[in-house]
C-alpha cells in the first residue's frame, strides 16, 4: 500500500525550500511568467525564481519530455534537479530514455494523478469560468467539460515510476499538499526536506477511483467513434481530408524525436519527371504535397507503439483534424497486440525493436 | 541615474575577422596599448560570415553591446566579405529599430590590420557608448 | 503584344471557363491550380493534366491553405516541369515564386502565370469554424468589389492585390457584372489567351481606375495598420507580449515559402548543449522557458528572410496560437526592405538585397571614428 504524506506546504514552497537547501540545483515545473500572461514549462536555479511555479495549472503548451529532452540528451545534468510533469509527459520521457534521448540521471522526478488540461485553443478565448469549473471537477473527481478530447478519456492518468507522487483528484487548491514517495530516491528526497517528520500519512480519497471509472467509459466511447470514422480506406482520407501537410503534429510529437524525419528528407522530393510519370497515372490530378496520408500512416507505424496519447498533436492542428485521438485509438491497438505500455515498465523493450521467431502467427497468411 | 550607470559594467562582444580585425587587435598588443576587459574578443574566419543570429543570440544571452571590426572596403581577404557584413548589420540594426530594441548596441567599424591604435578606441568607445545606454534590457526579457 | 478579352460568366466560373478552354485548346499540358478537396468544404493545390480537368476545379479558393509558391518549390526545385504547365496564383503567391527563383528554389521554365484581382481570403481556422457554402457566395461578391469582410489581417492591408506581374492577368474590379476581362501581359501569355474565343476590351481604363483608387486606399490602410503595430509590439516588454502566447513550433517556418533551407537553422544542433549549460542559462535569465529560444527565433528568421516577405499570411493561418506572425513579418520586411530600396517579386532581374553589395554604400551604418583620443 502506499503511504501518503499531508505536507504543510504548498509546491512552490517546497520548490524554494529544495533549492535553498541545495537538495536540488535546479527545478523545472510549468510557471506563469509574472510580467505576461505566458505559462511554459521553466527551468529555474534560484530560489526566487519559482514564484508563479503552477504545475497544476490545466495546461500543456508542450509536452515537457521534448525540453528535457533537448537538455539532457547531450549530457546529464551534474546535480540533481526536480522536474514536475504530467503523468503523459512522463510517460513520453521514459519512453524516450529506452529510445536514448534522455538521460535521466539526477533527473527526480515528481507527478501527480492529472485531471487533464484545456485544448490550447481555450487559452487564446481568454479562460472565462474555465478555472472554476476545472476545480470544481477536480475536487469531485470527474472529467470537467471542455478539457482535451484525450484528457477526458485518459486512463493512465495516475503516475508510474515517479519518485514523488502529490495527490490532486479530490483536492482544492487551498488544501495542503499531499503526496506518496515511492523510490528510494523520492524517500531520499522527502527526507533532505524533513518532509517526512513534519508530515502525517493519510488514506487515499475514492475521487481518484471515480474518475478513473468515468475515463474508462470515455475510453470506451472515443475507440468506438474513431474506429467508426477510420473504418476503410474512404474514412481515413475524410478524416485526413483537410490535412495542410504542415507536420506540426510530429514537431511537436514528444516520441517523434527524429532529428531528420523521414517524411521530409530527399526520399520525398521528387524529380520533375517521375511527378510527370504519377500524373500521367492519376485521374484526378495530383493533390499537392503528395504522400500526406503516407505521413500520417507512417507516422502511426514508427511510433504509433509509444504514443502516449498526451494529445500535443491535436492542439497544434490548425485543420482541426482528431490527430491525437487518431493515435491514441490505433496507437492502443498495436501497444495491445504487443501487451505494451509506453512509459510504462522500463524493462519491456520496446516492440519493434524486439523480435521473436515465434509471435504474430495470427499476422501471417 | 548617472551615477548609478558609472557602476555598471557592460558586458561587451567584439567581433573580429581573423584578418584584419585580428590583425589590428595583435598590433595593439605589439604597441602595449590597453583595451577594457570587458571588451570580449571573439575571431571569426570573415566579417561576412557572421549570421545577424549570432549578434541577437548575444544580446539575448547576456551581452550588452556587439561591436564588429573587419577588414576596410576592398581589403577584405575574401573580396566581398566585408560587404555582406555591412548589408546584414544594417538589417539587424533595422530590426531592433524597427521593434524598440535599440540598435544602437550594435556597431560596425572597419579596423585594418596596422590599426591597433584604431582597435583600442573602438573597444574604449563603445564601451562608454554602452555605459552611458545602461544594461540592456533584451537580456532580461523574461518568457521568451 | 498586350491583348485584352472579355471572359463571360461570374467571376469565379469565368476563370474556370478560361481555364478549361485554354487547356483544352493546347495552351497547356497541365494545370496547376487549386480544387476542392474530397469532402468538398477545403482546398488545395492540385497538378492536373489536359484532357481530364476535375469538376472540383476551383482556382478561386476562399482561403490559402498553403502557398502555391511553396508548392511550385516542392515541384520544381530538382528543375523545370516537362511540359507547359499553366498556373494559377494568388498575387503575393506570384510574388513569392519570384523570389524563389531568385533563389533557385523554383525553375519556371515552361510555366505560364494567371493571377487576378485578389480580394483575399478568410483565416484558414476562421473557414473551418465557419459553413462552407456562406463564406464562399461571400467571398464571390468580393471578387467584384474587392473588399473581403473578416479577410486575413495581411489581406486587409495587401495594397499589391492585382496580377499584374502574371503572363495573363485577370481583372473583376471595375468590369461590368457577368464578365471578367483577361489580360496577356508577356508573349507568352498572349500566345494562350489567344486561343480562346472573346471579344476584346477596347477600353480599359474602368478597371485601372478602380485597381488605383483601391491601390491607394491600401497603401494608406497598411501604412497606418503597421504604423499602429509597431506601436503594439515595440520594447522588450511588448514584444514579450505579442510572443507570449508563442509555443515555439516552428510551424511559420515550415509553410512560409520563403523560408526554403532544408535544414533550418534553428532546428540545428547549434541548440544542442549539455544539461548543465541550460541550468546556467536559467540562473542568468532568471528561469528558461522552454522551448527556448523563441524570441531569438523570431528575430534571426526575420533577419534571414523578411527582405523577402511577400506577405502572403501563410504563417499566420498555420500558427495553432494566434500569434500575428504575418503583421509582425510585414512591419519588419518594410523596414528592412526599405534600406535596401527593395520589394520583393518586383521583377526577377532585381537581386536579393543579401547576394549582391556595392563597395559604397550604407556608410550610415559604420560608427564613425573621429580619433578623438588621438586629440587628448
Ligand atoms: S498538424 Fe494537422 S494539418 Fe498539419 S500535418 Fe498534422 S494533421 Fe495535417
Ligand atoms: S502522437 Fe500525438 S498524442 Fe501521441 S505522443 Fe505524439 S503528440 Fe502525443
Ligand atoms: S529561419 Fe533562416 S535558417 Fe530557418 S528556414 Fe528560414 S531562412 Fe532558413
Ligand atoms: S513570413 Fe509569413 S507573410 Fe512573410 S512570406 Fe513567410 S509566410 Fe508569408
Ligand atoms: S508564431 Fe505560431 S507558428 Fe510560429 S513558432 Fe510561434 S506558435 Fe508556432
Amino acid at each position: 500500500m502506499e503511504r501518503i504524506y499531508e505536507i504543510q506546504m504548498g509546491i512552490e514552497e517546497l520548490a524554494r525550500r529544495a533549492l535553498e537547501t541545495g537538495t536540488v540545483g535546479g527545478v523545472a515545473a510549468l510557471l506563469e511568467v509574472p510580467e505576461t500572461n505566458k505559462i511554459a514549462f521553466t527551468l529555474v536555479r534560484a530560489p526566487e525564481d519559482v514564484k508563479g511555479l503552477a504545475p497544476f495549472s490545466p495546461w500543456m503548451l508542450e509536452n515537457a519530455a521534448r525540453s528535457i529532452s533537448q537538455m539532457t540528451r547531450e549530457a546529464a545534468f551534474t546535480q540533481p534537479v526536480a522536474v514536475i510533469l504530467r503523468p503523459c509527459e512522463l510517460r513520453a520521457l521514459r519512453e524516450l530514455v529506452k529510445l536514448k534521448q534522455v538521460n535521466m540521471t539526477n533527473l527526480i522526478l515528481i507527478s501527480f494523478d492529472c485531471p487533464g488540461v484545456f485544448p490550447i485553443g481555450s487559452r487564446l478565448n481568454g479562460n472565462g469560468d474555465l478555472p472554476a469549473a476545472y476545480e470544481k471537477a477536480v475536487l469531485e473527481g470527474t472529467n470537467c467539460p471542455g478539457i482535451r478530447q484525450v484528457c477526458s478519456a485518459c486512463e493512465e492518468f495516475v503516475p508510474r515510476g515517479a519518485d514523488m507522487v502529490i495527490s490532486l483528484v479530490g483536492r482544492s487548491p487551498t488544501d495542503t499538499l499531499r503526496a506518496a514517495f515511492p523510490t528510494e530516491a523520492g524517500q531520499k528526497f522527502a527526507e533532505a526536506l524533513g518532509l517526512l517528520a513534519e508530515g502525517r500519512e493519510v488514506e487515499a480519497g475514492e475521487e481518484r477511483d471515480r474518475l478513473a471509472g468515468i475515463r474508462a467509459d470515455e475510453h470506451n466511447a472515443l475507440s468506438a467513434r474513431i474506429q467508426g470514422s477510420l473504418k476503410d480506406l474512404d474514412g481515413l482520407v475524410s478524416v485526413f481530408d483537410r490535412c495542410i501537410s504542415c507536420h506540426a503534429c510530429r514537431y511537436v510529437c514528444p516520441v517523434c524525436y527524429c532529428k531528420d524525419c523521414f517524411f521530409e528528407s530527399p526520399a520525398f522530393s521528387y524529380y520533375p519527371h517521375s511527378l510527370h510519370k504519377r500524373l500521367e497515372q492519376s485521374a484526378a490530378g495530383l493533390r499537392l504535397p503528395l504522400d500526406r496520408l503516407l505521413f500520417h500512416l507512417g507516422r502511426l507505424t514508427h511510433m504509433g507503439a509509444s504514443c502516449v496519447a498526451c494529445g500535443m498533436c491535436e492542439d497544434v492542428c490548425v485543420a482541426g483534424i482528431p490527430v491525437s485521438q487518431i493515435f491514441k485509438t490505433v496507437g492502443g491497438d498495436i501497444q495491445q497486440m504487443f501487451d505494451y505500455l509506453p512509459g510504462g515498465s522500463p524493462d519491456d523493450p520496446l516492440p519493434l525493436l524486439t523480435y521473436r521467431e515465434d509471435e504474430l502467427k495470427e499476422m501471417e497468411d | 541615474m548617472k551615477e548609478e550607470s558609472k557602476e555598471f559594467t557592460p558586458n561587451i562582444l567584439y567581433a573580429l575577422c581573423s584578418w584584419c580585425g585580428s590583425g589590428g587587435s595583435e598590433t595593439a598588443g605589439a604597441m602595449k596599448l590597453h583595451y577594457p576587459e570587458n571588451v570580449k574578443p571573439v575571431r571569426f574566419y570573415c566579417t561576412g560570415g557572421i549570421d545577424p543570429v549570432y549578434i541577437f543570440r548575444a544580446l539575448l544571452e547576456g551581452a550588452d553591446g556587439v561591436v564588429v571590426s573587419g577588414c576596410h572596403p576592398g581589403d577584405c581577404h575574401f573580396d566581398t566579405g566585408n560587404y555582406r557584413a555591412r548589408r546584414r548589420i544594417a538589417a539587424v540594426k533595422t530590426i531592433l529599430n524597427t521593434l524598440g530594441l535599440d540598435g544602437d548596441r550594435v556597431w560596425l567599424r572597419w579596423v585594418g590590420h596596422g590599426e591597433g591604435k584604431r582597435f583600442v578606441d573602438t573597444a574604449s568607445e563603445f564601451d562608454e557608448h554602452i555605459q552611458e545606454k545602461g544594461p540592456s534590457p533584451l537580456k532580461g526579457i523574461r518568457g521568451v | 503584344m498586350k491583348i485584352a478579352k472579355k471572359i463571360p460568366g461570374r467571376n469565379r466560373e469565368a476563370l474556370r471557363g478560361l481555364l478549361e478552354s485554354m487547356v483544352e485548346k493546347g495552351a497547356a499540358e497541365s494545370l496547376f491550380a487549386a480544387a476542392a478537396n474530397k469532402r468538398g468544404d477545403s482546398f488545395s493545390y492540385f497538378l492536373m493534366k489536359r484532357g481530364s480537368l476535375p469538376d472540383t476545379l476551383e482556382p478561386l479558393p476562399p482561403i490559402m491553405s498553403r502557398s502555391a509558391a511553396g508548392m511550385l518549390t516542392y515541384l520544381t526545385r530538382k528543375g523545370p516541369l516537362p511540359g507547359k504547365t499553366l498556373v494559377v496564383l494568388r498575387p503575393c503567391e506570384l510574388r513569392a515564386v519570384t523570389e524563389l527563383r531568385k533563389l533557385n528554389q523554383i525553375h519556371a521554365d515552361n510555366l505560364v502565370t494567371v493571377s487576378f484581382d485578389c480580394p483575399g481570403v478568410f483565416p484558414l481556422k476562421d473557414f473551418f469554424k465557419g459553413k462552407a457554402a456562406v463564406l464562399i457566395e461571400q467571398h464571390e461578391k468580393a471578387l467584384s468589389d474587392g473588399t473581403l469582410a473578416g479577410a486575413r489581417n495581411v489581406c486587409a492591408i495587401c495594397a499589391e492585390f492585382t496580377g499584374e506581374g502574371a503572363d495573363i492577368e485577370l481583372g473583376f474590379l471595375g468590369v461590368p457584372e457577368g464578365e471578367c476581362w483577361a489580360v496577356a501581359n508577356t508573349e507568352a501569355g498572349a500566345q494562350c489567351l489567344g486561343l480562346v474565343e472573346g471579344e476584346d476590351v477596347g477600353d480599359l481604363s474602368s478597371r485601372d481606375e478602380a485597381v488605383q483608387a483601391a491601390k491607394e486606399r491600401r497603401a494608406v490602410e497598411r501604412k497606418q495598420r503597421l504604423l499602429a503595430f509597431q506601436q503594439e509590439v515595440g520594447g522588450p516588454e511588448n514584444i514579450a507580449k505579442v510572443l507570449e502566447n508563442c509555443l515555439n513550433c516552428h510551424n511559420c517556418m515550415r509553410v512560409c515559402p520563403i523560408c526554403f533551407c532544408q535544414e533550418c537553422y534553428f532546428e540545428s544542433s547549434a541548440f544542442r548543449a549539455e544539461a548543465d549549460r541550460f541550468l546556467a542559462r536559467a540562473g542568468r535569465k532568471k528561469g528558461l522557458s522552454m522551448p527556448a529560444d523563441t524570441l531569438l527565433f523570431h528575430l534571426g528568421r526575420m533577419s534571414h528572410m523578411s527582405v523577402s516577405c511577400v506577405s502572403c499570411g501563410a504563417c499566420e493561418d498555420a500558427c495553432p496560437a494566434d500569434v500575428p506572425v504575418s503583421l509582425f513579418f510585414s512591419l519588419v520586411g518594410r523596414s528592412t526592405q526599405g534600406i535596401f530600396d527593395y520589394v520583393p517579386g518586383r521583377d526577377v532581374s532585381e537581386p536579393v538585397p543579401y547576394l549582391h553589395y556595392e563597395r559604397e554604400e550604407f556608410q550610415e551604418m559604420e560608427a564613425p571614428y573621429l580619433e578623438k583620443r588621438g586629440q587628448d
